[in-house]
């Protein structure tokens, strides 16, 4: 690995992981601070649902008070009653009272729970409704279809021994958990005994269980129903979180981005300053290595020459002239090579050369390919 | 089918009851023979030049002859004639045909033309007119001359059948503008008289009856705004009228059953009570021999198996029908079912297809033509037929504007 990808590599790291270290704890930091948030809004929330739940339970009870005493002073339902008039006006009676009541559940019952007139379903009459005490959460039954509501009740009596119930409410609807909920973030769904229709992947359920509101609940689309317990959840929508942190995971992928890009630049940078004269010394040795070893190798013949010679004038001067023509080619042979080593490094270093150059020739070769 | 046309007319002699009193209060049936389905509206010295009809249910002329409501069987009898007509006692009136000889024991009847017969555009009604593309069951139209057609039965038949008098068999062509059908009535209309307030059909004598329809979908406000004559089944419009003076209220024929349908055995084990009260419209508990017992020998091919329902227990009505749609919320109560509305073209996908728990339908009470009223209405599965309730229309009418009768079927006309 070269000098300088070890470099590269290793400022990348040290810029990189404090970088990631650094983000994924602002991302951390993030959601538990947003949380937070939410949970406290959804506490408050929480005291907010209960009690405008019990404002509606009383807003219905003044309906129905008010109901009541119209109806205690209806001769003709007094004569039905009674007397046994003509049914239809009792049938009819509660389809009027509920409409201009404002509710949208109406039932009058008798001491048998027996409707005798519906308001959101005439022809309910002679089944059995719901018996309901307080507040409560009703899926009641028209001829369309169950819906929910949400009922409260109230005893009137049409003569001592003629007692009625009245049963009405207001549809809860999506408008209406709406209205619960009043914050934009924040969602309200009920969670009803047998249902697991309720499934939405957008919402989350927050807050601990306990703190969330519990109501009276009655399935009374088949019959008269039993009381359970329905709950109200309160959810958020995950859309903000999910943006938020999609927003931090862009934010901190650019800066990952750019910190490579600025480590990448700096390193190319820091290797020019430090790199290139260690590389250039490197090389120069090796250069000076490799002329050192051609130069001891022409050297080596001239002095095993010289030795020969030196030894041929100790010993044996007479046969000097003799021995030196026959070893005047491996000298000349040394120095002709050593000529031409130092010609070929000399070749290395760039010298300049003055030429006479054609101008013209030069624009037209450049201009040339322009031209076609 | 000759067995169950007589038993259907007997069934269907119900008499109007007339008004008697400013209050519009219900009195007793008029028993002079030859005007016993005249509605009693006072004397008329002479017939107002200009009628006017108000309507609550909407007409489409696409429909003509047979029309799906009582706003178009009212428009339509006025605009087309059938070869005979049916009064409300069951007897043949004569109408595009003036006379009529039996032959061959009673198998061959021959039916010649009214004198001047003429569609609108002045062209003579022939005789090819009246049995180009008609026919049914048990019997065949021949034209024998240009003026007189021949009926032959399979069966003897010792009077005229009411059948000649199924709108079906009304007379009628094509108009260019694709509008108003030309007809053979006295009083006409086209395109360019109707307007979605209201339909003007004029007489070459000038006379002129106006059909309103109620713009602000209150029909009190036809009332109040002066109309002649309003048929309803709205028992809250009816006790409106009867506080208006110079008005009769008179209760027309028992001419409608509701009838459930559905594919189970028996109808369903629930048995249904207190429907007469879940109806608003004036309803009593079904009764009579009702034609839809027994059509077989009208030869419609049905299915031999039921179809295979989709496990949902819904009860179908149409919508724009109150009475269907109370009776469906009652038996959906009694059986724990949902009751849901459909257009009347999809209630009638809905009914051939067979596959919902149940329908709710309205039949006429009597029918001129048993098997034109089974293919029509009927569905062609093997299906169990409740009748339900019976229900009838009210005629609010203004005294001593024109003379108004009854027909078989419950249709209010200006007599002739």
């Amino acid at each position: 690995m070269k000098f300088r990808t070890r470099l590269l590599i290793s400022f990348g790291v040290v810029v990189l992981i404090p970088l990631l270290v650094f983000g994924l704890g602002i991302r951390r930091e993030m959601s538990r601070s947003v949380t937070g948030q939410y949970e406290e809004r959804v506490q408050a929330l929480v005291n907010v649902i209960n009690a405008d739940i019990a404002r509606e339970g009383d807003r219905i009870g003044a309906r129905l008070a008010t109901m009541k005493n119209s109806l205690k002073d209806d001769n003709n339902f007094r004569n039905v009653v009674v007397r046994g008039a003509d049914r239809s006006y009792v049938l009819d009676y509660a389809g009027n009272a509920m409409r201009m009541s404002g509710l949208d559940f109406l039932q009058i019952q008798d001491d048998e729970g027996r409707v005798v007139s519906s308001g959101h379903f005439r022809n309910e009459f002679d089944r059995l409704g719901p018996a309901v005490s307080g507040t409560t959460l009703v899926r009641a039954a028209t001829a369309e279809g169950p819906f929910l509501t949400l009922v409260t009740s109230d005893t009137v009596y049409i003569t001592p021994s003629h007692r009625f119930r009245l049963v009405g409410g207001i549809a809860v609807d999506s408008q209406f958990l709406a209205r619960l909920a009043r914050d934009p973030e924040l969602g309200v769904a009920l969670a009803l005994p047998r249902d697991s229709t309720r499934s939405d992947s957008g919402k989350l359920v927050v807050g601990p269980p306990l703190t969330l509101p519990y109501i009276p609940y009655i399935d009374a689309t088949d019959g008269p129903g039993r009381v359970e317990q329905a709950r109200i959840e309160i959810t958020r929508s995950s859309a903000l979180l999910t943006a938020l942190q999609r927003n931090v995971n862009l934010w901190f992928a650019a800066a990952v981005l750019v910190a490579a890009l600025a480590a990448l630049l700096l390193a190319g940078w820091l290797s020019t300053r430090i790199s290139e004269p260690v590389e250039a010394r490197i090389a120069i040795g090796d250069i000076a290595r490799q002329v050192t070893h051609d130069v001891k190798n022409g050297l080596a013949p001239l002095r095993n020459v010289f030795r020969h010679l030196t030894q041929v004038a100790r010993d044996k001067p007479a046969e000097l002239p003799e021995v030196f023509a026959e070893r005047q080619g491996t000298v000349e042979s040394s120095i002709n090579y050593l000529e031409t080593l130092a010609a070929n490094y000399a070749k290395l270093s760039p010298q300049s050369e003055r030429k006479a150059t054609d101008v013209n020739a030069v624009v037209r070769e450049t201009i040339g390919p322009c031209r076609r | 089918m000759t067995l169950i046309i007589p038993l259907a007319v007997s069934g269907a002699c119900a008499h109007p009851r007339t008004g008697a009193g400013t209050g519009g209060a219900v009195g007793e049936a008029r028993a002079t023979p030859d005007e016993s389905c005249l509605l009693s509206t006072g004397a008329v010295s002479a017939r107002s030049r200009t009628i006017t009809i108000g309507l609550v249910d909407p007409v489409d002329p696409r429909h003509a002859p047979i029309g799906r409501n009582d706003a178009e069987r009212i428009v339509f009898r006025h605009l087309y004639e059938t070869p005979v007509r049916v009064d409300c006692d069951g007897h043949v009136r004569p109408e595009l045909v003036a006379t009529w000889t039996k032959e061959d024991g009673g198998r061959r009847w021959t039916l010649r033309l009214r004198d001047g017969a003429q569609f609108w555009d002045g062209a003579p009604v022939t005789a090819q007119d009246v049995v180009f593309g008609r026919g049914g069951a048990g019997y065949t139209l021949g034209a024998l001359e240009s003026r007189a057609v021949a009926v032959t039965f399979a069966k003897e038949r010792d009077d005229v059948p009411p059948l000649l008098g199924d709108p079906g068999l009304a007379v009628m062509k094509p108009a260019p503008d694709s509008s108003w059908p030309i007809g053979t009535g006295t009083y006409w209309a086209t395109s360019a008289t109707t307007t979605p307030q209201e339909i003007r059909a004029h007489t070459s004598q000038g006379d002129t009856l106006v059909f309103k329809f109620a713009a602000s979908g209150d029909a009190r406000d036809l009332l109040d705004a002066g109309v002649d004559l309003l048929v309803t089944r709205d028992r809250a419009l009816r006790d409106y009228a009867a506080t208006l003076q110079n008005h009769e209220v008179v209760a027309l024929p028992w001419d409608r059953t509701y009838v459930y349908v559905t594919a189970q055995a028996g109808g369903g084990s629930t048995s249904f009570d207190g429907l007469e009260q879940a109806a608003r419209a004036e309803a009593r508990r079904a009764e009579g021999d009702f034609w839809w017992r027994d059509f077989r020998a009208c030869g419609i091919a049905r299915d031999s198996t039921p179809p295979a329902p989709t496990g949902q227990r819904r009860i179908l009505y149409a919508r724009g029908d109150p009475t269907a749609r109370e009776l469906a919320g009652r038996l959906a109560a009694l059986t724990h079912a949902v009751a849901t509305g459909r257009a009347p073209d999809d209630f009638s996908a809905a009914l051939a297809g067979g596959k919902d728990g149940g329908y709710v339908i309205a039949l006429p009470r009597v029918t001129a033509d048993v098997c034109r009223s089974a293919k029509d209405l009927l569905p062609s599965w093997p299906a169990t037929f409740t009748a339900l309730v019976d229900t009838r229309p009210t005629a609010i009418v203004r005294r001593g504007v024109a003379r108004w009768t009854v027909d078989q079927d419950g249709t209010v006309h200006l007599a002739p």
